[in-house]
């Protein structure tokens, strides 16, 4: 009876897999483009650009908040030889980064799940979860990268410093990886290696309690030499980095570590920031819909979409408010009271990730950010996927105790991956084509019109750079009310000066537009053709009024 | 502790005493601080109206009756005068909290309570002890007030009560607040735990205080009538705001902000922007991280240890906990619903007597429960030393602030 239970529900598990995988698959080979923004294709244009010079470093890139340098840059380089078109190229790497994600998973997954816990995590992976984690993941994609980077991080501390059986060749890999990771972001240091430590710390003393401190350093003698070793390779990271950002334009925007001015207010806005993440991440508010979030040219739209309170999206809400409340707050308790009947790696898991929670949030609080509000998911994205792991961990392990339980587990869950089911279907039949094509429309009136070298703002520019297949350039401005500048961040110098004896444009959209109005300089007045294309105008010059700017 | 480790303390001890002492020494000199001058500005005018309470004085719930800048105006508000004035009022400070500290800790546990004391926690905490005297006033007050409530409470001698119970009203009628913020509490606690042994032991002494207390407000009362004591605002819409500041008022003393500025060159609540551009890898930044360790410890993880020990621990140490949290619900009903205060961060006057408790709680949960792990206790001596040498250390940044 038990086994042909079991037998169904994995039955069910895999149908909702295939589904998700379909799913998973037309987002990423197709919906996905609708939703691109310049912040989505910064990876892609560097990679066009370090295979364009020749060079891992660019002299003249204006650098912002990271180096990318183990992102999808990496797959986009290599596939760049084979594959000429750009959104392909793009799209066979967000895949090939989505493989590497569920590769890392499953092996997570391997030292303390069972076969159908294994599948459930994966499956809820493949359902989407929400629009947020869609286009964090295979859209937006860096921050799957760095999702992928820290597991394999934490994964190769495990296996070097707690696991019994080591190969050195792990050893090896965690130095290396620390001294790389650290080099080409500011991000994995408070992250990744600092809980790490902290954790390893926790777990020494937990298990020796009674010994004295120079017993625990005698035995544990080789161990703390190695953290050493990882602590000096990071800390060499971090120089490189510092080096690096004194050599090329570098900027530090998101995750600057000034400290910010702190107050009342600032620490319930912060607070609340984060609960916002939290939201974002399971997709359970009207916000969360396919038109809210990083779509459209300016940032954050805000459209909020009213559903029917006796509507299948509000059954499935409630779901996820449930999925949310069980990952972040229930499972945790749940797993610290069993703190010794727990799995060793999940015990590891629990302790890291709440180090890495608890750092984050304070540095979140403490340091200047760029701005705080839903969008700085990204910062936590790690988190909530570990608090997820442990949660099926946990559901599995002790909640499901008596029979009926065990029955109400199972339902929940496959409640919970249709309900992420019907949003990603959703997501995915409002991405079409028709709104495909209205992304490229704007590409496609330029080259219409013979203009392949202009001005614009960030948003528009390095989105429609690669959406022309990098025919179109678009040298990024900042529409300040003094006047129009440079705006120094993931754009080229070299575009600020190209001495262009045919036309040039300048693209404005509704905002531009209103300050462009306000400008006394009459060179930029007197444009020699305008054309319209949907919420944009394009001012077409026969002569560069644009160079020099500062 | 070894000797040697005391050795190291006490060293840290005078390098903090100097450290302070320099701070207030340079601050002082610097003369531009308005709170300072409250003291002086009252003690000409109570002098010039020959009359301690003055007429037509916006009073803000503190009388000063008796005043030091009293001293201050009759010898000359000179530098000298300054700082033997505010030096007399910080010694009684200091000879209070021995004497508070003195009924809950041992020797060792003192010397770490006025490292933590001395060391400069927060730049508010030293503007605030240190510069403002009438601030220091306000502490001082509250110290003597909760000092005297536990004596009486504990004495038996009718003499002694006698006394006792005067200087209670005599340090009473300086300050409004010691009311709702150490008498009303403590008369709550002593029921309560009195309650608890279902008994009323020493009704008299209940007596005395409730006659005590009524005393003080038919005093206020008379004196609100009278004269401006303060004027109560009570709108709805600043109850979050009310409710935020009290964050404000633990970032500030315990000084985990990029440096607010009580008062400066005459204007009130500016913020230092001197203090905006320090990154969190900077000495000051990483000040800032250990501050925060030793605030949440103290907001969050010893209250926690406290209660789960709740069997284990002493009674006065039971005693004092409940005391104390009764009196923040207190001040805090006050300050956020009858808005008596002027809600901003000048405002810590208020807590940082409770503050000075939640240290003492720190120092006896550490001792008694989390010292008894070698490792543990290797680490928190560690994280100690460090966190009095950073603060040491950036209390000399404050001073050439100056």
């Amino acid at each position: 009876m038990k086994k042909k239970y079991n037998n169904f529900i994995i039955i069910l598990l895999f149908i909702l897999g295939i589904l998700g995988l379909i799913a998973t698959l037309i987002y990423i080979f197709h919906s996905s483009t609708a939703i691109l923004t310049s912040d989505s294709v910064i990876t892609d244009v560097l990679s066009h650009q370090q295979r364009l010079k020749n060079t891992l470093f660019l002299k003249t890139w204006y650098y912002g908040n990271e180096f990318w340098l183990f992102s999808l840059s990496i797959p986009t380089y290599l596939l760049s030889f084979f594959i000429k078109n750009n959104v392909i190229l793009r799209q066979i790497s967000v895949l090939i980064t989505a493989i590497l994600f569920f590769f890392l998973i499953i092996k997570y997954c391997k030292k303390s799940f069972n076969f159908k816990q294994t599948i459930i995590i994966c499956i809820i992976f493949l359902s989407g979860i929400s629009y947020s984690v869609l286009d964090y993941f295979y859209a937006f994609n860096a921050y799957l990268t760095v999702i992928i980077n820290s597991l394999f991080l934490i994964y190769l501390f495990y296996k070097v410093i707690l696991d019994t059986n080591t190969n050195k060749i792990f050893s090896v890999l965690l130095l290396i990886f620390s001294l790389l990771f650290n080099i080409g972001s500011l991000r994995y240091f408070p992250s990744v290696i600092i809980p790490l430590i902290m954790a390893f710390i926790t777990i020494l003393f937990l298990e020796n309690k009674t010994k004295n401190t120079e017993m625990i350093i005698k035995e544990n003698k080789k161990k703390l030499i190695f953290i050493i070793y990882i602590i000096t390779f990071s800390l060499i990271g971090l120089g490189i980095f510092y080096l690096l950002t004194n050599i090329y334009h570098y900027e530090q925007r998101a995750g600057n570590m000034t400290l910010g001015v702190l107050s009342g207010k600032i620490v319930i806005n912060k607070i609340s920031a984060i609960i916002d993440c939290i939201n974002n991440f399971f997709g359970y508010d009207n916000r969360n819909n396919p038109a809210a979030f990083m779509t459209g040219m300016q940032y954050f739209v805000p459209n909020h979409r009213i559903y029917k309170i006796f509507s299948v999206m509000s059954f499935t809400m409630l779901i996820k408010i449930i999925m949310c409340l069980l990952v972040i707050v229930i499972s945790p308790i749940i797993l610290f009271k069993n703190y010794k009947s727990n799995n060793k790696f999940i015990n590891f898991l629990l302790i890291f990730n709440t180090y890495s929670w608890i750092v984050m949030i304070m540095l979140y609080i403490l340091t200047c950010n760029f701005f705080y509000n839903y969008s700085e998911l990204k910062y936590f994205l790690l988190n909530i996927v570990l608090n997820l792991i442990m949660c099926i961990y946990s559901l599995y392990n002790y909640v499901v105790s008596k029979r009926i339980k065990f029955y109400i587990v199972d339902i929940f869950i496959l409640l919970y991956i249709a309900s992420n089911l019907y949003t990603t279907y959703n997501i995915i039949s409002v991405n079409n084509t028709e709104a495909i094509n209205k992304k490229y429309e704007l590409v496609k009136v330029l080259k219409e019109n013979n203009l392949y070298y202009g001005y614009g703002c960030f948003w528009s520019g390095l989105l429609m750079h690669f959406l022309s297949n990098y025919d179109v350039t678009i040298a990024a401005l900042e529409f300040r009310d003094s006047g129009l500048y440079k705006y120094k961040w993931y754009s080229d110098e070299t575009w600020y000066n190209k001495k262009n004896n045919g036309t040039v444009f300048l693209i404005m959209d509704k905002l531009d537009k209103k300050r462009f109005s306000y400008y006394k300089d009459k060179k930029y007045y007197k444009p020699d053709k305008i054309i319209k294309c949907n919420d944009f105008l394009i001012y077409v010059y026969n002569k560069n009024p644009f160079l020099n700017l500062k | 502790m070894t000797k040697n480790k005391n050795n190291i303390y006490i060293l840290l001890l005078i390098a903090s005493i100097f450290s302070a002492l320099l701070y207030m020494i340079i601050s002082l000199k610097s003369d531009f601080s308005i709170m300072y001058n409250v003291t002086e500005i009252i003690g000409r005018k109570q002098f010039l109206f020959h009359n301690f309470i003055i007429n037509n004085y916006m009073y803000d719930g503190t009388l000063y009756i008796i005043n030091p800048g009293l001293l201050t105006y009759l010898f000359g508000n000179t530098f000298i005068i300054k700082f033997l004035v505010t030096l007399s009022l910080l010694l009684v400070y200091m000879f209070l909290i021995y004497k508070i500290s003195d009924m809950y800790l041992n020797k060792n546990q003192k010397i770490v309570l006025f490292l933590i004391l001395l060391c400069g926690i927060s730049r508010d905490y030293m503007l605030s002890i240190f510069l403002y005297n009438s601030f220091l006033y306000q502490v001082v007050i509250f110290l003597g007030v909760y000092y005297l409530c536990f004596k009486l409470f504990n004495s038996n001698k009718l003499l002694k009560i006698i006394i006792f119970t005067i200087l209670i009203i005599l340090l009473g009628i300086n300050s409004f607040y010691c009311l709702h913020t150490i008498i009303i509490p403590y008369i709550i606690l002593e029921l309560l735990y009195n309650y608890k042994k279902q008994k009323i032991k020493n009704g008299y002494k209940f007596l005395i205080f409730f006659i005590t207390l009524f005393l003080l407000y038919l005093f206020y009362i008379i004196i609100a009538n009278n004269y401006y004591l303060f004027t109560i605002s009570y709108k709805l819409f600043d109850i979050k705001n009310r409710f935020l500041s009290l964050i404000d008022i633990a970032i500030s003393i315990f000084g985990i902000g990029n440096g607010y500025d009580l008062i400066t060159n005459g204007k009130y609540i500016i913020y230092y922007n001197n203090m905006s551009n320090y990154s969190l890898s900077s000495i000051y930044g990483i000040t800032i991280l250990f501050r925060l360790v030793f605030m949440l410890f103290t907001i969050v993880v010893m209250p926690i240890i406290l209660i789960k020990n709740k069997n284990k621990n002493e009674m006065k140490i039971n005693k004092l906990a409940v005391f104390n949290f009764i009196s923040i619900v207190f001040n805090s009903i006050f300050y956020i619903f009858l808005g008596i205060a002027s809600y901003d961060i000048v405002d810590i006057k208020y807590y940082i007597f409770n503050y000075i408790i939640m240290f003492i709680l720190d120092i006896y949960v550490i001792d008694k429960y989390l010292l008894k792990y070698d490792v543990i206790k290797k680490l928190i001596i560690l994280f100690f030393n460090i966190f009095i040498i950073l603060n040491i250390i950036t209390n000399h940044m404050y001073i050439f602030a100056y």
